[in-house]
């Protein structure tokens, strides 16, 4: 048996992983060198198992709570800001509507002229874009893909 | 996963802070020491420790329980001192050059005897020179908890793989000490 197939098992023996057979253990007895390197690695077992391991300061864990508070308080005002965009949108819908009650006709004919709009451009847009649309949606369908699975992988290394 | 577990991981789920408290009282001491242990600095781990049980707080509506708790907190540990890092020059591979270079002296060997309190202080400098993916092996491992087949879980590693890289983390951490 060569040194460095001994060598190579030194770890492995020293955590008690692999017991040496015969051949290992003969070869121990006649080579210094391996003999030693065995030694240097069951000091090192020892002292790492030995390894001491910080405990966590005293107020660890309130400061953790802290910070979950702060955590929460900071999306509750997120939900609050979106809640008063949302009443400044409602007021603004609810004035609009008003208005639009006050003045029927002219609301109603500005429907219509809208919708005219809306209805030839659509028609010409869908005439122009209708040789290409299958390029369109396939595109989409990947771009579709490539962002749910960066989503995926984002939200598997969160945690 | 143990009852008591899963019914403190409901609690928490239902915005229960003294039974995330508690969650943080048990796993503290395990993610602090890990944390300090890969990055040597009190303050720092202080903080990253506290990161990875915000992160646990958030994630925990998505847990499923397959996995222990302690294994997927290790995960978001193991997270948080990567994203730590990163900016800093990168790890070296798991299979870089061991064995090339044969110890010069040996460790603990009988012609220079050092007392514990050295040998503790040579092998935190040490630990400080491998590379992060051996140090965080080696470190999970020796912390009381995460034994190898928790450790195969964690890293999503065939159990053959992590004792290999082990033994190989411990081998170049004997080169170091040897030099």
């Amino acid at each position: 048996m060569q040194c460095a197939d001994v060598l190579d098992l030194v770890e492995p023996i020293a955590a008690g992983d692999l017991p040496p057979d015969e051949r290992v253990r003969e070869h121990l007895h006649s080579c210094p060198a391996c003999a030693g390197a065995l030694a240097s690695a069951q000091r090192l077992e020892t002292l790492l198992k030995a390894m001491e391991f910080p405990a966590a300061p005293a107020a660890f864990v309130s400061q953790v709570l802290q910070r979950i508070r702060r955590d929460r308080w900071r999306s509750e005002q997120n939900v609050d800001r979106l809640f008063n965009v949302a009443i400044v949108a409602a007021v603004i819908l609810i004035a609009g509507g008003l208005l639009a009650l006050l003045n029927v006709g002219t609301v109603m004919s500005l429907i219509g002229s809208v919708w005219t709009l809306v209805k030839e451009g659509s028609r010409e847009t869908v005439r122009t874009a209708a040789p290409t649309v299958v390029t369109y949606v396939a595109a989409v369908g990947l771009l579709a893909s490539a962002l749910g699975m960066w989503a995926w992988a984002e939200r598997r290394m969160q945690f | 996963m143990q009852f008591d577990e899963r019914e403190l991981i409901e609690r928490c789920r239902t915005g229960d802070d003294t039974a995330f408290a508690e969650l943080v009282d048990r796993y503290k001491d395990l993610v602090y020491g890990l944390i300090y242990r890969m990055v040597g600095d009190r303050g720092l781990a202080d903080d990253l420790a506290q990161d990875v049980f915000l992160k646990v707080h958030r994630g925990l509506p998505y847990f499923r329980g397959e996995a222990r708790l302690s294994t997927w907190i290790f995960r978001i540990v193991q997270n948080v001192c990567v994203q730590a890092r990163s900016g800093r020059p990168p790890d070296v591979p798991l299979d870089d050059g061991i064995g090339g270079d044969r110890p010069s002296r040996q460790f603990g060997s009988e012609d220079r005897a050092f007392d514990s309190l050295e040998d503790r202080d040579r092998l935190d400098k040490a630990l400080a020179r491998l590379p992060p993916n051996y140090r965080m092996l080696v470190v999970a491992h020796y912390l009381k908890g995460v034994q190898y087949e928790a450790l195969a879980e964690a890293l999503n590693l065939p159990l053959g793989t992590v004792k290999t890289h082990l033994h190989r983390a411990k081998r170049r951490l004997r080169e170091l000490l040897e030099k």
